[in-house]
Formats: C-alpha cells, sequence, structure tokens
C-alpha cells in the first residue's frame, strides 16, 4: 500500500506544479492498477475530458483563474477520496510516509507500484528466416528471445534487417524456417493460432485505413474480445481520454493526422488489455513531442499492475528507443550485433564514446585532451565521435570545453547505448 | 457516411449501438442496414408492382421493370459486401467462436434473402394489379379459359417446338390483344374449339399436351401478363364461342379462378390443381413450388460466393467473378448447344488450373487450401447454370435444386468450419 501513497503523492505534486497532462494520466492509470470504485473512475474520466477538451488548457491562460482553482480543487478531492479508500488508515491520520521512489532503467518517469513480475509470454530459440526473391536474398539470423510482462523489448537497425520480420514472426503473421517458438502465458506452442492471435496486439508499420467512426472502431474491437455492454462503453471512453483522444473520437480515418492515427491504434490495441503487444516502427509518424508522449505512454501501460503487458517494439530511433527499453536487440547488415539487457550493454566496454557538434576543430579537441591517452576523433557528417578512455567522462569531457569556453550545438554520451556500434562500424569504414 | 447516417431512422440507429455493444459479429454483418433498406425496396417494388399503370389495350413490358429492379438489387447487394468486406470480421481476431461462425452463415443467407425478394416482392405487386384490373374489367370468365392458354404459353417462352397451333403461341406472345384478334382468322378459331371440343378423345388428348407443357415453368413476371392478354382476346371472341369453352369438361374440372385465386406465383398446372386452389396454404404451395426451390438455390449459391469472397482479397474475388462469369458464360452456351457435361468440366478444370498459378504467389501453403476452396466454388458455378436447364429438361423436377441447396449447406459449414478458420490464421511463408 505505500506504492500508491507515493503515487498519490507524486500526482499532487504535478498537478501543484502545473503537469496537468501527466497529473490526468496517472490518475486514470490508478485505476488500471487498483479495484477503485467506478464513481471515482467516471469522475477520473471526466476531470480528463475537460483537461483534454481544453477548457482547463485555455483558463491556464490566467482569464479563469478561479475556474483552474476549482478543478483542480476537483482532482485534489479526488485524489483524496481514493486515498481513503484504499488507504482509510494512511487518510484519517493524515501521513503517507514517503517511498524511495525507483526509477527502472534509464530514468523513466515511471513510480513504484508497477508490475515487476517475471512471467514470460513469448520464448523464441534460435528462429530463422530466409527470403530467396529474384531480386535478393535475405536471411535473419538465428534470434533468442525471451518477452516478459511488464518489459518494453525495442529491436533497432537500419532498413531491410529483419526487424519486421522479427516482429511479424512474434505477432504470428509469418512462418520462422527453422527454431523453435511458444507463447507460455497462452498456453505453450501454438496449435491454434487463431486463438493465439487473438491474445496478441499487433500494429504493423502500415495500418490498414478504418472505416466509419474512430469511436465504433474502438468499440468494435472491445465487443469482439468480450467487453460488452456498459463495460464497453466505459472502457473505450477510458482509453479515448487516457491517450487524449477525446477531440477526434468522432472523426473518420481520413480527418487525423498520422501521428494520431497511429495513437488511434494503439488504443485499438490496449482497449481490449491485451498481454502481448507488438508494435513496428510507431515513431516514425510522430512529431518529437508525440514521440516522447506515446514513449512515456507505453512504459506507464506496461507497468500496469492489474494488466501487464510484455511491448516488443521496432524502430529506427534508437535513444528513444533505449529510454524506454529494458531489452534490446541491434541488428545491422544482417547480424545480431546486440540482444541483451538493456542496463547490462556497454557496462564492460574500455572506452567512453561522446557524439558531438561543435565549431572547434579535431586538431583543437585532440590538442586539448591530449592527456588523455587513446582519445580518438572522427567526423560522420557533421558529427565528431570522439573515443575517450574511461577515465574522460562525460562530466569532465563537457567541463573541460567549458573551462575553454569552446560552444557545444549538441552532445550526446553513447557509451551504454547500442547506436555507438552504429557509429563503430562508421568510424572503422572511414 | 454522414451523409447516409442522416437518411438513417433513429430506430435503426439505437439497433446499430446496441449491436456494436454487445453483438460484434452480427453488427459487422451490417445485416440490420441491408435488412432495413432491403425492406424498403421490396415495398418500393410491390407499391411498383401494384400501381404501374396498366391498360388493357396497352400492356407495359414487365421485362423493363425487371431490369431496374436488378440494378437496384445489385447496387444494394454490392454496397453491402462492401460494407461487410471492409470491416473485416475474419482478420479482425477475437472472440470467433463456433456458435458465432454459425450465425454468420445465416445472416449472410438471411442478407441475400432479403435483397433477392425484390423481384418476388415486384411480381406481387403485379399480380394484384393484374387481378385487379381484370376485375374491374369483368373479365374474369374470360379469363377462365386461359387455363388452357397459358398451358400452351409455356413452350412458346422457352422457344421450344411442339404441336401445338402457331396461333396459339401469338395469342400469348404479348403482342398488342387487338392485333392478334385482327389475324386469328376463323379457321384459327376453328381449331381452338376443335381443341377443346368436350369430347373424351380431345380431352384426352388436351390434357396430355397440358401435361407435356406443364413440364416447363414459366417465369411469373410473365404470367399476369398472359393472363391478361388472354382474357382480353377472349373477350373479345363471340359469346357462342366462349360458351362453348366454357361448357368443356375440361373448364369444369380445372377452373382456372381457383388458380388464380390461391396465387399465380406458386401456380403449378397438375391434376390436383384444383384441390390446391380449395385449399389454399400459401406456405406450403410456396415450398412445394420448384420455382421456390430454385430462387433458394440461387440465393445459397450467391451466398456461398459472398462468404468465400469474404475472406479473399478484392483483387482475387474481382478475377474469380469475372473469371466466373465468363465461364459461365461459355459453360451454358456449350450446355445449352451440345448438352454435354464433360464440356462444364473441361473448363472448370482449364480455369481451376489457371486460378492456381494466378494465386499461389505470396501465400502460405495452408492458405492454399483457402483459395482451392474458392476455385472449386467457383468452378463448380456453371453446374447452377446446367441445373437450370436441367431442369427444364426434366420437366420442373426438383430434385437437382434440393440436391444443390443441400450440398451449397454441407459447403457453408465446411467453409465456415473452426478448423479452417484456424488453418486460415496460420502465419503465411512470405
Amino acid at each position: 500500500m505505500q506504492s500508491i501513497a507515493v503515487r498519490i503523492k507524486e500526482i499532487r505534486r504535478q498537478v501543484e506544479t502545473g503537469d496537468y497532462n501527466l497529473a490526468t494520466r496517472r490518475i486514470l492509470d490508478l485505476f488500471l492498477d487498483y479495484y477503485i470504485s467506478r464513481k471515482w473512475k467516471i469522475e477520473a474520466v471526466a476531470l480528463r475530458a475537460e483537461y483534454n477538451m481544453n477548457l482547463v488548457a485555455k483558463e491556464l491562460t490566467g482569464e479563469h483563474a478561479q475556474s483552474v482553482n476549482d478543478w483542480k480543487a476537483r482532482v485534489m478531492t479526488l485524489l483524496d477520496n481514493i486515498q481513503e479508500e484504499l488507504m482509510p488508515d494512511e487518510a484519517q491520520s493524515g501521513e503517507i510516509q514517503p517511498e524511495s521512489i525507483q526509477y527502472p532503467v534509464n530514468q523513466s518517469p515511471v513510480s513504484s507500484g508497477e508490475y515487476t513480475g517475471e512471467k514470460e509470454v513469448f520464448r523464441a530459440s534460435r528462429i530463422t528466416k530466409r527470403f530467396n526473391n529474384p531480386s535478393y536474398t535475405f536471411e535473419l539470423p538465428p534470434v533468442d528471445l525471451v518477452l516478459r510482462l511488464g518489459e518494453i523489448t525495442g529491436i533497432v537497425g537500419e532498413n531491410g534487417n529483419g526487424k519486421t520480420t522479427l516482429l511479424r514472426m512474434i505477432a504470428g503473421d509469418l512462418e520462422a524456417d527453422s527454431g523453435d517458438l511458444s507463447y507460455p502465458l497462452f498456453g505453450g506452442v501454438p496449435v491454434n493460432w487463431y486463438e493465439f492471435r487473438s491474445k496478441i496486439a499487433y500494429i504493423p508499420q502500415h495500418v490498414a485505413k478504418w472505416h466509419g467512426y474512430l469511436k465504433d472502431n474502438l468499440h468494435f474491437t472491445a465487443a469482439l474480445h468480450g467487453i460488452k455492454g456498459e463495460e464497453n462503453e466505459e472502457q473505450v471512453n477510458f482509453i479515448i481520454h487516457r491517450l487524449g483522444l477525446s477531440k477526434y473520437e468522432n472523426a473518420t480515418w481520413s480527418e487525423i493526422s498520422g501521428g494520431y492515427k497511429l495513437r488511434f491504434e494503439l488504443a485499438k490495441a490496449l482497449v481490449w488489455r491485451p498481454q502481448l503487444l507488438i508494435i513496428d516502427e510507431p515513431l516514425a509518424h510522430l512529431d518529437i513531442n508525440a514521440q516522447q508522449l506515446f514513449l512515456q505512454d507505453l512504459r506507464f501501460l506496461t507497468n500496469s499492475l492489474q494488466h501487464p503487458m510484455a511491448v516488443f517494439i521496432s524502430s529506427q530511433h534508437l535513444h528513444e528507443i533505449e529510454s524506454v527499453s529494458d531489452n534490446i536487440i541491434f541488428i545491422k547488415n544482417g547480424q545480431l550485433m546486440y540482444n541483451g539487457k538493456m542496463k547490462a550493454f556497454g557496462t564492460e566496454r574500455n572506452e567512453n564514446i561522446f557524439e558531438i557538434i561543435t565549431p572547434a576543430g579535431a586538431h583543437e579537441l585532440e590538442t586539448l585532451f591530449a592527456d588523455y591517452e587513446g582519445f580518438k576523433i572522427a567526423d560522420v557528417g557533421h558529427i565528431k565521435i570522439i573515443h575517450a578512455p574511461l577515465s574522460l567522462t562525460s562530466a569532465r569531457f563537457m567541463a573541460k570545453l567549458g573551462e575553454k569556453e569552446i560552444e557545444v550545438q549538441y552532445f550526446r554520451d553513447i557509451s551504454t547505448s547500442t547506436s555507438k556500434l552504429f557509429k563503430e562500424t562508421l568510424t572503422l569504414n572511414r | 457516411m454522414r451523409i447516409t447516417e442522416s437518411f438513417t431512422p433513429p430506430f435503426l440507429k439505437d439497433t446499430d449501438r446496441r449491436l456494436l455493444l454487445n453483438h460484434p459479429t452480427i453488427w459487422a454483418s451490417r445485416i440490420h442496414h441491408l435488412v432495413f433498406w432491403a425492406g424498403i425496396l421490396n415495398f418500393i417494388c410491390f407499391l411498383w408492382g401494384r400501381f404501374h399503370p396498366i391498360e388493357m389495350n396497352n400492356q407495359p413490358n414487365t421485362g423493363v421493370s425487371v431490369f431496374f429492379i436488378f440494378i437496384a438489387q445489385a447496387m444494394v447487394f454490392l454496397y453491402w459486401v462492401y460494407n461487410v468486406k471492409i470491416r473485416g470480421l475474419e482478420q479482425a481476431f477475437g472472440h470467433f467462436t463456433r456458435k458465432l461462425q454459425t450465425l454468420d452463415v445465416f445472416i449472410s443467407l438471411a442478407g441475400v434473402v432479403s435483397v433477392s425478394l425484390a423481384m418476388f416482392a415486384f411480381s406481387l405487386g403485379f399480380q394484384l394489379n393484374t387481378r385487379t384490373l381484370i376485375t374491374k374489367e369483368q373479365l374474369v370468365k374470360d379469363v377462365n379459359t386461359l387455363n388452357i392458354g397459358q398451358t400452351i404459353l409455356f413452350p412458346k417462352y422457352l422457344g421450344r417446338g411442339t404441336s401445338t397451333p402457331n396461333y396459339f403461341y401469338e395469342i400469348n406472345a404479348g403482342l398488342p390483344s387487338d392485333l392478334l384478334a385482327q389475324q386469328l382468322d376463323e379457321e384459327g378459331l376453328s381449331a381452338v374449339v376443335s381443341a377443346i371440343k368436350n369430347t373424351e378423345e380431345e380431352n384426352r388428348y388436351i390434357q396430355e399436351f397440358i401435361h407435356t407443357a406443364n413440364k416447363y415453368r414459366t417465369s411469373p413476371f410473365d404470367y399476369p401478363k398472359a393472363l391478361l392478354s388472354t382474357g382480353y382476346f377472349f373477350s373479345k371472341q363471340p359469346d357462342s364461342l366462349k360458351n362453348e369453352l366454357l361448357n368443356t369438361t375440361f373448364y369444369k374440372n380445372y377452373s382456372a379462378e381457383n388458380v388464380f385465386t390461391a396465387n399465380p406465383v406458386t401456380y403449378e398446372v397438375n391434376d390436383n390443381i384444383r384441390k390446391i386452389g380449395e385449399s389454399y396454404k400459401p406456405l406450403v404451395n410456396l415450398y412445394k413450388n420448384t420455382d421456390f426451390s430454385l430462387f433458394l438455390f440461387i440465393t445459397g449459391w450467391i451466398t456461398l460466393v459472398f462468404m468465400a469472397f469474404k475472406r479473399t482479397s478484392i483483387r482475387e474475388a474481382a478475377l474469380a467473378a469475372i473469371a466466373g462469369v465468363l465461364l459461365n458464360v461459355v459453360a451454358g452456351m456449350t450446355g445449352y448447344i451440345v448438352g454435354e457435361l464433360y464440356i462444364v468440366v473441361f473448363y472448370s478444370a482449364y480455369f481451376m488450373l489457371g486460378f492456381f498459378v494466378f494465386t499461389k504467389r505470396n501465400h502460405a501453403r495452408v492458405l492454399l487450401l483457402q483459395k482451392a476452396g474458392l476455385a472449386l466454388l467457383v468452378a463448380a458455378s456453371p453446374l447452377l447454370t446446367l441445373v437450370l436447364f436441367k431442369n427444364h429438361d426434366t420437366g420442373g423436377n426438383s430434385f437437382f435444386p434440393f440436391l444443390s441447396i443441400v450440398v451449397s449447406f454441407l459447403l457453408w459449414f465446411l467453409a465456415y468450419n473452426p478448423m479452417f478458420i484456424r488453418l486460415m490464421a496460420r502465419p503465411k511463408n512470405q
């Protein structure tokens, strides 16, 4: 019960600091994680709806400060009520003991109270696929893979390296040439593929057009998965407001942008609470802000206490995917460069690698860091790739640049990022 | 969509909503919309037939109406198929149980039947229209004599020669009755009278003739017109002739008044016609009538093809449909001219081979089974043409339609067998 206390406290802080978007989303997440009365759920959805409909956002300008205060007061009251229902003792004493928030890998903004189980959803052992087309031949190397509830596994790599192939095989859309695959949570090795595929949510890279109203499609999908009647109505409203889609719920497919199409696809996948979610290149359609929002939502929903998921996601946006992934697979030139825990990547490295864009020349930098043995610079386009000894950390590197007042336009430490595999190859090729 | 929605009555919208939230399979079938709009179409067709301008000496060409009704039916049907297709129930993996699969079969059949009934609605309206006119014109007695003329009508419409005097054909050929009356010379009239003389020998001849003629079923759309035409012709004849006709044993035994009262659609002249007329039971008559069996067969066949096409791509469906139509034309013509079954079998085999070659790429081996099923259905469709011809040749024998219905049902359940659905869901190999 401590975790709910921390979460509620965190949400209160978000409301107080004006992060209403995150606060309302996290309130809705409480209903995914805990059994809370339906009346509070309705109120939570209503508050989120008011936010989504810009009723509150407009008032943030200060013209209707009183209304904002009213809205905030209702949010706080709702949190009080939820707290009272879930933690009657603490609510009465008025004292909530804070708990240290344990963020998972890469500082994902996920508070405690998340699913941290180890249930395997999917397991593959040395699955391969080979395409013999008239114009080219492609072969996916043998892949071992385990997808667990509450974990996000990302697969990154260049185009044509087999990301989609692997995703399709896991989704049951493509047959593996060799190797074994099973879905332990669904009953093991698939015999009845229809039944198994009914439990897998798969969002392909090129999604098919939806016909009719978007909201009707969500109702249909939910009903088809056994969520009917009032529950269907509530679940669809919940997911629409949770993902901030209420503005377009009565729109049609052709009336929304590519980014919203993807988010509606996500809503369609999540509305029936799948345990395995597979998404192919979702970030390609999203702008930077939408990418962050999308990944943040994905992280939150993956770790839901009541309905945790295993997520397998492909992308070429290495850093964004790495920031939310628990496991990572990197494929390059048909070779499996890395397949393991994200946090384990780069721990046994013998150098640090930085990316930097600066007006300073390579010679100037080499002179500046001449004391560090093994310091090397390679130009990759307008970005310089710096190979530095472990003693030269990113903090020290930046501090030294600051001392010399060298302008830095862009900097990233890729020592523990799979992108260095890509950069290393580029450097070697030069 | 919004345009069609503005024409949708509130009760239909409510039904749609209820089905969407509780019965997604039925909702996706769009049967509720189809039945509503097909009901309106049927009602309009009935009114069109019932209040179609008609005069004794200016009988309308029902073929034009039938043509436009066919176009309307085709449009409604295709719009329905499109709406069902885009919702892709089979692709939306969900709780698609055996019960729902069976339900979907009957929904599809009901949909096809509801559209197909428009022709019958028109026919019914037109028959009532004709009957009103005949009653109004006090031609009932004259029409009674048609009992003879009607039976002679059939060979003419089928284009088959018998030993019947030519002017009997002309009477029923739909030519202006006045013109017929002028053309029918004294010799012809004498032949009519002599043909139905109340002698045992002639009566036997007439009965044999009727028995032969009744082997050929007539189109229900021509029947009221023939009634009118012949009735009008006889109304122009001298009373002495009419009295002579009405006093024949034949007329007394086979009173057309009873037949007419029964229902022209279900009309089938046989030795029990009088009894059927007296104990009028529409449903029983409908069931007994071979036309209805054929109707069921055709609608069943369309349903079957429709359901097979639901699972294939638009391209494949279009190719199969075009090929099927062409094949039917060729096979039908060949079958009609040569009358040999092997011609049809030859074309079917040829078509199946082509179909397999054309569609074998990009499909898993197991999906070829589905394609084989579809190919088989389409390839077997020329049998429909053959059955129609055979049916006439066997004098309205209902064995073939009955057998076809049984086979169709078996194929439906084969096509919608859960095992087949499971096979469909298996991963592709490309």
